[in-house]
């Protein structure tokens, strides 16, 4: 499904260790968009007060769509360690996200295990960054 | 939602309350403005009743009236058009400021992870709400806002007050009648009509007044009738007393647009109060008023004047695009001066209202007395009006309430248009408008009025009835209207009512509001009374909802307080939603920077910022940073412009580079406005420079180097490599070592106590613990790494290093801290003389570029050197920037105007950067390893002692390449370039081998590096050499021992080539010291460090064989001559266009040994000794015993075989040094510091078999050493032939075996395991080599080799034979000659002894004595008698006799002796011949 997606992994002090955007792939994100990245972290980042309140209100870890400003809808998925995965999307697509959510959870779980990774660190592995882009392509703008 | 000064229940009151018209003579006003005030605004702090009253509802139900307030409007103030109103709203909200400076106003709130400063109170958003609630255009659908009663006020000092009375009587009712649509409306026919006589108790009469009010009285009713009596002190005692009773009227004055003018939004108008008197002011505030007018003739093109006006039409704020314009020095200048006067019209202002005070003339019994008239008025007038009025409607609709109710439902359907309704069709199709009389608008009369006094119950009940009609009739304002106030009504009862709060009718109020009548007003009124309710009871979310469903595109102004109200819902929700509140702050920011509210805007970016900050959300973070420093910088508040933009130029910054590049630019931008600004008003420049942010230093890898830099080679000449940054880190263990070395031997064999490695190059990983010393007038050059974060180049100009020094001065008082960091670089002569620094003038920083810049400090003086920083103008590295105006030496900041390079147009600050090293982690105790502590890092605090000399040291000629064994002769000069004479030269070297220093003399010698001689007759010489001469630090002839200023001394130095090819690193290490003595440190040292690439050329092999001497020859026969074969090899290959070596030519072979000599053997002068490419010539030479003359320790004898027609002096300097360090085993580097060796004190001390030995290994010991020296053609790369010469080295040590000028690898042994066990130390007898006991003596026969004998006549030939033993060791040995049992050993011919077997075969046979024994003293010759017997002719090898030897006297120890040569004895038959 095409549209643009905006994800951020949000640590426990409410800082984003990992942030990555997507773009269908017959376009390029064009200029306008880059001015207003800001935006993106604004509104995720708002977001976090519902994921924090849904949160308790389901025992599953993806709460679907909790928020939504302007054309954003946000979803969000709160993993066992209450590290907060955030979705921007312009676009409804429950099912791709809420795959794309689960595998970049065990992503980050992998990638969390390796002892020299420190919790609420910002993620800067390539590997990571690859296997999210993969799986962006192949849950959301694919 | 903020906390608000009133209540919400005392808010919709205020919003809500009855209002009454006022209309005042001419006469009654002038009287009032004795005290600066209208009739209206002088009763306005009044209107609110102190005191319950009491009000019957239509059902005759006693009510309590709490607190009731009315509300006052002068009939004749102008209606406030949209516009006017749009602009009042503007001006109040910019009018209230937070006190941003006040910290004890914010409140500090800890949300989980945040710490919230948060202002809870919002002034500027009550202020807008009323001024709103004031302004909102009246509807037809509610009575709220219609007048209930017209108070009518004329003067007691009026020529005819009564007939007045009745014409403003008379005006009221034209007007209500006449123009119905002309504000203020009104809220039925029959308004309550009230007369009020005011009168001034100092000019008018008591009686006149008196007469009219009874007058009044009797025409009007006497409970519609009231006189006011004011003003009881003059205006006279005004001036004079002063009025310290607090201003009622402040609060509510500045909510009228006519007092606008007088208030400054800077809030200074308390400061002014208290200021001196009266007419000064007056006078000096209309000599500013006129600046301040010119000057805003001025200043309107530049748009920054902040003034109230500038704001008012809401017009986008003028864009950062308007900048370059700025800089210009005319509107600079105003700019400034604008500034600082309006600063001064601050105050000015405030003068201003202070003077024109309000109510001077009140009294406090005056002020009672207004109380009494609003009381008489609400309590006898106008309450008893409602309540009539409410009955008459009441009753009205009750009447028609019993006829709708059976009628209208149905009626309704049948006559669709009703008399009643005049079923117009507005604009959507489903609104209805009433006629004025309509049932439903009586209803809502009734309801409104019901509403204002209070009667909330009624007014509920009679507002669902209403609200069920209008709902019937598709009249969807009215509905909406009666929705709201139907909810208003429940919420006022409080919490007794029974109902809960129908906020459901709200919101659906607020939804009909908007959508169905695009009523955006209603809608907005209604968010506000309904939030109020809502947050009063603590639904915030609902609130927060309600303002967010507000937010539209029509007024930013409006949009942006909702939006704020809205977050400060957030955060009062429970739990607090932070990060909604600070978001929404960020679309109030945004809103209000739309709207022009600068300062709003700002507080709310900060406000948001705080939760924004540092968590890593960076574009946003930048963003508000961005949008700070720019309204920071709109409010001309520089320093927190900077600030802001300093923000964004962080490492982390994820900006794309063209973004970078603007920040850069606008922070560059305002920074340097921050400076001017600064220089204008203080006149003079601050002496401390700014800190930028830009660019990064990596201070931890700055690099100190203590020293000038080393010369680059010129010409043929090099200099001494010396330190420089490019030098490897790790190789600073071997100059430590020579070092070392080099201290050692200048104080007499030791270290000195407190000694520690000198060093220049001070680094990361050298050890800072101690202070880097510096020399007077010596260089000392400091590597910074710059690193750019940013993606865009950034240029950095007049780049210099900041120190600060404290002289060492000998004398008393204490000295002073001198230091260079000014703003002004050209006027820093002082500091210059003291230490001069060297200015970069420019360096171009690209993109995420990381930049040493080495940058040099002379100093003058002894003292303190602390390099702490770097100071710079930062530039960005594109010139778009419009120039100013002016040259940026005119406003003196920053550049020296010496110099006009191409980046004088772009912008740019002058500031510095502080470099902080840190010392190592350190890790030894407990505390260290858990905390994390660092050691001192001083690299950067230098000492700075007095001047020394400076040695320098160049070469002339040196190779890079060189061939195997080849010496080279280069001249080497010493160089005092100091002041001081220097001493003491010593030169320490990793490798001495390799080079030899001559004396001074030797240069004046031809120059060829072996000293030739054409005498081949004397070929031999007798020299001495110590060998112990050789070490690794020699020490430097100087003539007289001093090497006085700017003198030079010239050696030549003799360097060898490996014989090893490959590169090869040679360190030396120069010493020397001041003439004087200094203190410490007293010597100082130079490094040279070469790199020689040696090429292989020849190999030599040789051995010694002992001389077979037969008998047949005639000379005098030795055992101990040697014959000596050599094998030389030319190594090289001819290779084509690089450099090789096309032949070698064997000049002379020399022998050089404490007692041998050579002869030659095979060839002799003259011959041809060319050896090409991988050829090989051998060349015999016979060793021969020296006289014993020369037989003393350390002296040697040199021999010279020539091969051409001069001979090369052996013995003569380079040859002779370099043959003996060949010789020379040198210790290994490291153990030759090591003064005890931690071996040693183990065990016993081991007796070394070499030594113990000594006198039986000299057996085997030739010690004789042969020199090759040749000449070499050598073809370079460019096809050029040179010649060169060179020597090799082979030390045949004994004979037999082979040795080679090639030095031998020593292969690492390999350990043997280890073991844990402990191991038996078995307790070794040390005996000598086996080699050695082999050959102790040796021996050879002497005899005829021929004899001819008749076996015919004696069957048996004898033959005497003499056996010459000579003992080749130093010791007595014995000596068993066996003739028996040949090559057996001893034991076996013991065992069959006696046994006497003849072997027949071998047809000979000694005879006579088998066995003898002797006694040999060291090197004696003896000779035995033996005597051979032959039984048949034949060729005899007799050598097979066994010759035992023992060094000590015991017998078995006896060895068999290495059989020598064979003895070949023909024995011929005579008879057969």
């Amino acid at each position: 499904m095409a549209g643009n997606y905006y994800f951020v992994i949000v640590g426990h002090h409410d800082n984003p260790i990992f942030e990555m955007e997507y773009f269908p792939p017959n376009k390029a994100p064009d200029t306008k968009k880059e001015d207003h990245r800001h935006l993106n972290q604004f509104v995720a980042h708002e977001a976090l007060d519902l994921v924090d309140e849904m949160m308790w209100t389901t025992p599953n870890m993806y709460l679907k769509i909790v928020d939504k400003f302007n054309e954003w809808f946000v979803s969000a998925f709160v993993t066992a360690g209450r590290m907060r995965l955030i979705m921007l999307h312009d676009v409804k697509n429950e099912d791709g996200i809420k795959n794309f959510f689960q595998e970049m959870y065990e992503t980050y779980i992998k990638h969390a295990m390796n002892p020299f990774y420190e919790i609420n660190q910002p993620i800067t592995s390539t590997a990571f960054e690859k296997k999210a882009q993969t799986c962006g392509k192949r849950h959301l703008t694919g | 939602m903020a906390q608000h000064k009133q209540t919400a229940h005392d808010f919709i009151q205020c919003a809500f309350s009855p209002q009454v018209a006022v209309l005042t003579s001419n006469d009654a006003e002038q009287l009032c403005q004795k005290n600066n005030l209208s009739f209206t605004q002088l009763v306005q702090p009044f209107c609110r009743l102190t005191t319950e009253a009491q009000i019957k509802d239509p059902n005759n139900v006693l009510h309590t009236l709490q607190r009731l307030r009315i509300g006052m409007i002068d009939m004749n103030c102008q209606v406030s058009t949209p516009l006017v109103a749009k602009k009042m709203m503007n001006d109040t909200v910019t009018n209230e400021q937070p006190q941003i400076h006040e910290g004890s106003r914010g409140n500090v709130m800890t949300v989980g992870d945040y710490d919230l400063q948060l202002s809870s109170a919002t002034p500027w958003f009550e202020a807008y709400r009323d001024v709103f609630l004031q302004t909102i255009p009246p509807s037809e659908h509610e009575f709220l806002k219609h007048c209930l009663a017209c108070i009518f006020v004329v003067s007691s000092s009026h020529p005819e007050p009564l007939a007045m009375l009745h014409t403003l009587s008379n005006t009221q009712q034209q007007q209500q009648s006449q123009f119905p649509n002309k504000l203020p409306q009104w809220f039925s026919p029959n308004i309550l009509k009230y007369y009020v006589l005011v009168h001034d108790m100092v000019e008018a009469e008591a009686a006149k007044a008196e007469a009219v009010y009874q007058s009044m009285k009797s025409s009007f009713g006497h409970q519609s009738c009231h006189l006011l009596q004011i003003n009881s002190r003059s205006v006279t005692a005004v001036e004079t007393t002063d009025t310290s009773f607090p201003d009622p009227w402040g609060q509510f004055l500045h909510k009228t647009p006519d007092n606008m003018e007088g208030v400054d939004y800077d809030g200074s108008a308390s400061s002014g109060a208290e200021e001196g008197s009266f007419p000064n002011k007056v006078e000096e505030g209309t000599e500013k008023h006129a600046i301040n007018d010119g000057l805003n003739g001025i200043g309107n093109n530049s748009t920054v004047i902040d003034h109230p006006l500038a704001l008012s039409d809401s017009l986008p704020s003028p864009g950062f695009e308007d900048y370059p314009s700025l800089p210009s020095k005319g509107s600079h200048m105003s700019l400034s001066s604008v500034q600082s006067s309006m600063t001064k019209s601050g105050s000015f202002h405030s003068e201003k209202g202070r003077v024109m005070g309000h109510g001077m003339c009140l009294t406090a019994s005056d002020q009672d007395r207004i109380r009494i008239f609003i009381h008489e008025f609400s309590v006898r007038a106008l309450i008893p009006w409602a309540e009539r009025q409410m009955r008459t409607l009441n009753e009205l609709l009750m009447s028609r309430a019993g006829f709708r109710k059976s009628i209208v439902g149905t009626a309704k359907k049948w006559f669709g248009g009703n008399t009643n309704k005049t079923g117009q069709v507005a604009n959507t199709a489903t609104t209805v408008v009433y006629s004025k009389d309509a049932p439903e608008l009586q209803m809502r009369r009734l309801a409104d009025l019901a509403f204002l006094f209070q009667l909330y119950e009624f007014a509920y009940n009679t507002y669902h009835t209403a609200k069920r009609d209008f709902n019937n009739d598709h009249a969807w304002l009215h509905f909406a209207g009666a929705l709201e106030m139907a909810s208003l009504s429940t919420f006022m009862q409080g919490p007794q009512s029974q109902r809960v709060y129908p906020d459901h009718y709200m919101e659906s109020a607020i939804t009909t509001y908007l959508q169905s009548c695009k009523n955006e007003p209603y809608a907005v009124r209604a968010t506000l009374t309904s939030t109020e309710a809502l947050t009063s009871r603590g639904k915030y979310k609902e609130a927060a909802m309600q303002f967010i469903k507000m937010m539209s595109e029509e007024s930013d102004l409006r949009a942006a307080l909702l939006l704020e109200q809205a977050a400060h819902c957030f955060i009062n929700m429970r739990p607090p939603m932070v990060r909604k509140y600070a978001f929404h702050m960020i679309l109030s920011g945004h809103r209000f920077t739309k709207s022009g509210q600068r300062k709003h805007a700002l507080r709310s970016y900060n406000q948001a910022l705080q939760i924004y900050k540092g968590k890593g959300w960076d574009l946003a973070e930048d963003h508000i940073n961005f949008t700070v420093g720019r309204q920071y910088h709109n409010l001309k508040q520089l320093e927190n412009a900077t600030a802001a933009f300093k923000h964004l130029l962080t490492v982390a910054s994820r900006q794309p580079a063209p973004q970078q590049n603007a920040f850069l630019r606008e922070y560059l931008f305002v920074y340097r406005q921050l400076l001017m600004q600064e220089v204008e008003e203080t006149g003079l420049q601050s002496n401390t420079l700014p800190e930028l942010p830009l660019p990064a230093l990596d201070s931890n890898a700055t690099r100190v180097l203590t020293g000038a830099r080393p010369l680059q080679p010129h010409d043929d000449k090099t200099y001494a490599t010396g330190v420089w940054f490019d030098d490897v880190e790790g190789s600073s263990k071997n100059w430590e070592k020579l070092e070392e070395l080099l201290v050692m031997s200048a104080n007499g064999g030791s270290l000195p106590l407190a000694y520690r490695p000198s060093n220049a190059l001070y680094s990361n990983s050298t050890d800072n613990k101690f202070n880097p010393v510096g020399y007077v007038r010596e260089p000392i050059t400091i590597e910074i790494y710059l690193v750019n974060p940013l993606k865009v180049a950034v240029t950095l100009t007049d780049v210099k290093l900041l120190w600060s020094f404290l002289p060492t001065i000998a004398s008393h008082d204490k000295p002073q801290l001198i230091t260079n960091e000014t703003m002004l670089s050209a006027k820093n002569n002082l500091a210059d003389e003291i230490v001069q620094g060297q200015v970069v003038k420019e360096i171009i920083l690209q993109g995420s570029d990381r930049l040493p810049v080495k940058m040099t400090l002379v100093p003058h003086q002894m003292g303190e050197l602390r390099i702490y920083g770097l100071t710079y103008n930062l530039g960005s590295h594109a010139t778009t920037f419009m120039a100013p105006s002016q040259g940026p030496d005119s406003l003196g900041v920053g550049v020296a105007g010496s110099h006009k390079a191409s980046y004088v147009s772009t912008v740019y600050v002058r500031g510095k950067q502080k470099i902080e090293v840190q010392g190592p982690r350190l890790n030894g105790k407990k505390e260290e390893m858990a905390g994390k502590m660092y050691g001192p890092d001083r690299r950067l605090d230098l000492s700075v002692h007095q001047e020394m000399p400076i040695l320098q040291v160049s070469f002339t000629n040196f190779p890079k390449t060189l061939l195997c064994g080849e010496v080279h002769l280069v001249t080497v000069t010493f160089t005092n370039t100091g002041s001081i004479p220097l001493q003491k030269l010593k030169l320490a070297s990793t490798n001495p081998k390799y080079f030899v220093l001559g004396r001074s003399e030797d240069l004046k010698l031809p120059a060829n590096v072996y000293s030739i001689s054409s005498n081949l007759k004397d070929n031999s010489a007798f020299v001495t050499c110590d060998r112990n001469s050789v070490k690794h630090v020699c020490d430097i002839d100087i003539p007289n021992g001093v090497l006085h200023q700017a003198s030079s001394v010239s050696l030549p130095l003799w360097i060898r080539g490996n014989d090893i090819g490959g590169v090869h690193e040679v360190d030396l290490l120069f010493y020397y010291q001041a003439s004087q003595q200094t203190t410490k440190p007293r010597y100082r040292l130079l490094r040279h460090s070469v790199q020689v690439n040696t090429v292989e050329s020849l190999s030599v092999r040789a051995v010694a064989q002992r001389a077979c001497k037969h008998s047949s020859e005639t000379e005098h026969i030795s055992v101990t001559d040697f014959v000596i074969s050599c094998e030389l090899e030319n190594l090289s290959q001819i290779q084509l266009s690089r450099s090789h070596v096309r032949e070698v030519c064997v000049r002379q072979i020399s022998c050089s040994s404490q007692r041998w000599g050579v002869e030659p053997l095979s060839r002799t002068a003259h011959t041809d000794t060319k050896i090409g490419s991988r050829e090989l010539l051998q060349v015999c030479l016979k060793s021969m015993v020296l006289s014993e003359s020369a037989h003393r320790p350390d002296m040697y004898t040199f021999t010279d075989l020539p091969f051409q027609n001069t001979r090369l002096l052996s013995s003569a300097t380079p040859c002779r040094e370099f043959y003996l360090r060949s010789r020379v085993k040198l210790k290994s580097f490291d153990l030759e510091t090591t003064v005890n060796p931690p071996s040693a004190q183990l065990g016993p001390p081991k007796v070394d078999p070499e030594l113990a030995f000594e006198s039986l290994n000299c057996a085997i010991n030739l010690d004789m050493a042969l020199i090759i020296l040749w000449e070499a053609q050598v073809v370079d790369s460019a096809g050029e032939e040179r010649t060169c010469v060179g020597q090799h080295h082979v030390i045949v040590e004994k004979p037999e075996s082979f040795f080679t000028s090639y030095p031998f690898q020593i292969l690492p042994k390999e350990r043997p395991p280890i073991k844990f066990t402990r191991e038996e130390v078995t307790s070794e007898v040390i005996k000598p080599a086996f080699e050695v006991l082999t050959q102790l003596v040796s021996y050879t026969m002497k005899h005829k080799t021929r004899q001819t004998h008749s076996f015919q006549q004696t069957r048996v030939c004898l033959l005497g034979v003499t056996l010459m033993l000579q003992n080749n060791s130093e010791a007595d040995v014995t000596v068993l000659v066996d003739t028996s049992r040949a090559q057996q050993r001893l034991s076996d011919i013991q065992d069959a002894a006696g046994q006497a077997l003849e072997n027949s075969t071998t047809g000979f046979s000694w005879v006579g004595q088998t066995q003898r024994q002797v006694t040999m003293t060291p090197k004696q010759v003896l000779e035995l008698s033996l005597s051979v017997s032959f039984s048949r002719p034949g060729v005899y090898n007799i050598n097979n006799l066994a010759v035992f030897v023992s060094h000590t006297n015991d017998v078995s120890e006896m060895t068999l002796q290495k059989q020598t040569r064979p003895s070949v004895v023909s024995v011929l038959d005579k008879g057969h011949q």
